[in-house]
């Protein structure tokens, strides 16, 4: 199975025109289920326009990789699961979203072994078909306890003592 | 003192500012006296503790019915520690907490590489510590500290 999810705000059509192109390259892949906020929904899967949590994360975690846009939820639910993650940019001069934070995004962790950015459907049939992708089924675990988290919880107990 | 409770608020808008703010109150490891409290801005899911309405931009009516959803929490729960991820619900949460005395923490999301992001500079005229999870990015703001990210 693979679960494609766009987000709630702008529509995604782009992405979804992309999965559409490379139709048989996905289908080897089983199913595709896709949450699609306001976006236009895939001939060929299963569409939702909003997933409750719980199916959300479910479907997240039982796909073989996801398909996104470069949003950061997905992103972090991704190396939480140790999920590989197919991330197509929103763009700002196309109106798919306010600002270009997506491509930087995508360029900050387009290097994680579990990222693969694409920005048009050559992009991503060349994705599908390369080893790498393939190949890619580490475990990226990552570690208990951060050490923001870790002065977060300082700076919180030494405030309390101050009360 | 006004905030004379025990509470912590952890705010944030729905989508990766939760899902960043979930992960570092997931890490947390309170004594039993201190009491988080998630605070929200979605109803479609009910890990959280109070809901208040989800606002962006611009003045706005949103804007307005945020102020005193977040003027009620704050006068009934009185936390002493407001910890915001973003975006603009956290931002006046924190503001009107500093109004009754707590302490606002302001970590700027993870999807700000470049620079703070717009609330996290509003953040910076009030909040009482600001972070970056991008040491170049705290490295452009003189009062702006770098202690990690959340995953790591």
């Amino acid at each position: 199975m693979i679960f494609c999810t766009v987000g709630s705000q702008e529509p995604f059509d782009r992405l979804m025109d992309m999965l559409e192109v490379n139709r048989h390259c996905l289908s080897q892949y089983g199913p595709l289920v896709c949450q699609l906020g306001s976006s236009t929904g895939v001939s060929f899967a299963k569409n939702y326009k909003f997933l409750p949590e719980d199916a959300f994360i479910d479907y997240f975690s039982r796909s073989e990789f996801i398909i996104s846009h470069a949003g950061m939820g997905n992103m972090i639910l991704s190396l939480d699961l140790g999920k590989k993650i197919i991330l197509v940019p929103r763009l700002k001069r196309l109106g798919e979203h306010r600002t270009d934070h997506q491509e930087h995004v995508a360029s900050k962790f387009g290097n994680l072994p579990n990222v693969f950015i694409v920005n048009d459907s050559e992009e991503l049939e060349a994705v599908l078909l390369s080893e790498e992708f393939n190949s890619f089924n580490t475990e990226f675990v990552r570690e208990s306890k951060s050490s923001l988290a870790i002065h977060l919880n300082q700076t919180i107990m030494s405030l309390s003592k101050i009360q | 003192m006004l905030n004379c409770s025990n509470n912590v608020f952890f705010v944030s808008s729905f989508g990766g500012h939760s899902t960043q703010l979930g992960i570092l109150k997931s890490q947390l490891n309170l004594s039993n006296d201190v009491k988080p409290l998630w605070v929200g801005t979605s109803s479609l899911t009910e890990k959280y503790d109070f809901i208040v309405p989800d606002c962006h931009g611009r003045f706005s009516l949103a804007l307005v019915k945020c102020l005193f959803s977040s003027l009620l929490l704050c006068i009934k729960y009185r936390p002493f520690v407001v910890v915001s991820t973003g975006a603009l619900p956290g931002l006046v949460v924190g503001l009107v907490s500093k109004l009754f005395g707590a302490r606002f923490v302001w970590i700027d999301s993870i999807a700000n590489i470049k620079s703070l992001s717009v609330s996290g500079t509003y953040a910076l005229k009030f909040a009482d510590e600001v972070y970056s999870q991008w040491p170049e990015v705290a490295s452009l703001y003189k009062t702006v500290q770098y202690k990690g990210s959340v995953f790591e």
